[in-house]
């Protein structure tokens, strides 16, 4: 990892403040004892905005090839400036986002499952998700508007027409907004779970 | 365009300029410690899960 790291500011957001960059460091500096509300900013309450990384409290999810559709918490996975209004696109741009689902209620299913405690190491699965070590879940510490610790699973990723989205609706029904840290951290699963090269496929 | 994004009230660290060395090393010990043990869902958990979505939601 040494040779990549000698150019470590390329895999760092260029557009923050040195007291916010150094804010950042702080946080990545205390990984994994900080994953809390710290993830989280209150900074950006008020904006109209819909940022990369934010909680929504009731959006159409489907989870195929089940015909069942319903409304769900989510979190944003599409990028802020591709679904921003002025976005100056052709087509118009589609909301990307990912069921978010209770912690709790994951824990009391898989406690539920008496053909999984031979073979399943239950609690391990579980402090994996909550130390962000499992590859296709993003652990949602509890905050005022989620009211219980969550899981967004990365591996059912919805989609539809942002325009279609009622903005003023969602935003008064938003959940969360990722911190500068919590949204370092979201970026690096994200791209660990859609993008890493370990299928060990040769391709040619 | 993306709102100003300053006057974090989480924030209050003065400026100064960053070291870095430090900065590398926080960056590796980060990355280091979320790529070290990453697990991916055994599959008779995907099923299961598969199976309760809705009541999980």
């Amino acid at each position: 990892m040494t040779e990549w790291f000698e150019d470590f500011g390329i895999y760092l957001p260029k557009y923050l403040s040195t007291a916010a960059q150094e804010n950042l460091f702080l946080e990545l500096r205390q990984f994994p004892d900080n994953i809390d509300g710290r993830l989280y900013t209150i900074a950006l309450q008020g904006e109209r905005t819909l940022f990369q990384g934010d909680g929504l409290g009731s959006l159409w999810v489907a989870d195929l090839p089940g015909a069942a559709i319903g409304k769900a918490r989510v979190m944003v996975l599409s990028n802020s400036c591709d679904i921003a209004h002025d976005s100056g696109r052709l087509l118009g741009p589609r909301l990307l986002y990912c069921p978010i689902i209770s912690f709790a209620k994951y824990e009391a299913m898989l406690q539920a499952q008496e053909h999984l405690r031979s073979r399943f190491d239950a609690a391990g699965h579980l402090d994996a998700i909550r130390r962000q070590r499992n590859s296709s879940m993003f652990y949602l510490p509890t905050n005022d508007r989620l009211g219980e610790d969550a899981i967004a699973l990365l591996d059912r990723i919805n989609n539809c027409d942002a325009q279609a989205v009622d903005s003023d609706e969602l935003l008064r029904n938003r959940l969360f907004t990722l911190s500068d840290y919590g949204f370092y951290l979201f970026l690096f699963k994200l791209s660990l779970h859609l993008t890493r090269i370990r299928e060990g496929i040769s391709r040619n | 365009m993306m709102p100003a994004l300053a006057g974090y009230p989480y924030y209050k660290l003065a400026e100064r300029a960053p070291d870095p060395a430090e900065q590398a090393a926080a960056l590796r010990r980060f990355a280091e410690n979320l790529l070290a043990e990453v697990e991916d869902t055994p599959q008779a958990v995907v099923e299961v899960l598969n199976r309760h979505f809705w009541d999980l939601v």
